[in-house]
């Protein structure tokens, strides 16, 4: 089966880590732009990272037979100075019109302060104005359910976004049902400590269903590690799914809503109508 | 129809999900039960044990043992109020 890592950071990962994934069947990875473990010092320190993500990236990838694709934002870790954020937001556009780029992300929340949540709103009105697909990060540990609500009282306010082509990631049991009440798509993470665990994930798809579902590993400098995206595709297996349902979490899901980009190549193996069923 | 109810559920018994599980989840509460007798046995454990962390720990297990479903949603729940 082939497999979308539709979140993780490669900047931060190693060729052995590409080889692995390749092995392991992926075809295709997604990375949002994010923190890199320490705060930029300058907005061109951005605009190298963006151009490493958008054009070095592709390349390594590629040599691993992986299509790389990127999301392009100031991220909210780093977002708290809000004239900063403004001066990374200027060159945005030019690198959205990369042709590996799918949308703005991964924008959205840390500490869930008014700083961090001016910056979500002007780059979801960036958004918005150049027709882009959104890719939101859920704060971390005990900010995750106020943060979430935050985002989504916000979104569902606004009255021009269209929760089709958003997705709230590192969803967990309290806010995943508020995200999908919504008509948001969720993403969940997986990762050896923190966020989900595989049989937790699963436990999630049983309750909610498989649709407007998606898995991802979120790779990146910390504790974290791309085979637990596969782990869960084994845990699917082991509690006795379908191989179509399987399929449809961890390839078909991430076309469905990747491919809303004229730029995002692979295509899904049945119609979303029939996987969703 | 709410959200939740959209799920298919489980395709195995609960039995065949116990025999799968069992052995990963005493795993889990012999950690956290081993996890506090390491804090408290250390120097300053008296102090540390009453860590609001814990504390929540400890009102996390109480309430797995006495609610009786959606134990992980209360969980999650409980550690977002600090």
């Amino acid at each position: 089966m082939r497999v979308i890592e539709p979140h993780i950071h490669m900047i931060a990962r190693t060729a052995q880590d590409y080889e692995r994934m390749a092995r392991m069947g992926t075809v295709a990875c997604c990375e949002p732009a994010f923190w890199a473990g320490y705060d930029r010092q300058s907005p061109e320190a951005f605009y190298d990272y963006f151009h490493h993500i958008s054009d070095y990236e592709p390349t390594r990838a590629a040599q691993y037979l992986i299509d790389h694709y990127c999301w392009i934002c100031i991220n909210p870790k780093e977002a708290e100075d809000v004239v900063f954020s403004r001066e990374v937001i200027s060159f945005i556009p030019e690198f959205l019109e990369r042709p590996t780029a799918l949308g703005i992300g991964e924008i959205g929340l840390n500490m869930n302060t008014s700083n961090e949540m001016t910056i979500f709103m002007e780059q979801v009105e960036l958004a918005l104005k150049l027709d882009q697909l959104v890719w939101i990060h859920t704060p971390h540990l005990n900010d995750k359910l106020k943060g979430t609500k935050m985002m989504l009282d916000y979104l569902v306010g606004h009255g021009g976004v269209d929760p089709g082509r958003v997705v709230f990631d590192h969803t967990e049991e309290h806010t995943i049902g508020l995200v999908r009440d919504a008509g948001f798509w969720s993403a969940m993470t997986v990762y050896p400590i923190t966020k989900n665990s595989p049989a937790r994930v699963i436990d999630l798809i049983e309750k909610f269903g498989v649709d407007r579902m998606i898995v991802d590993a979120s790779g990146d400098w910390g504790p974290s590690d791309p085979a637990t995206l596969h782990d869960t595709i084994f845990e699917m297996r082991k509690r006795g799914h379908c191989d179509e349902d399987v399929e449809t979490v961890f390839y078909n899901n991430p076309c469905y809503f990747l491919g809303q980009c004229d730029k995002f190549k692979k295509k899904p193996t049945r119609s979303r109508d029939e996987a969703w069923a | 129809m709410s959200d939740e109810a959209r799920g298919k559920g489980s395709p195995k018994t609960a039995g065949e999900l116990l025999d799968l599980y069992y052995l990963d989840l005493r795993s889990a509460l012999l950690e956290l039960a081993a996890g506090l007798d390491r804090v408290q046995a250390a120097q300053g454990g008296a102090d540390a044990i009453q860590d609001i962390r814990v504390q929540r720990l400890l009102e996390g297990s109480q309430l797995v043992g006495t609610v009786e479903r959606d134990r992980a949603l209360r969980f999650q729940e409980l550690l977002s109020g600090d």
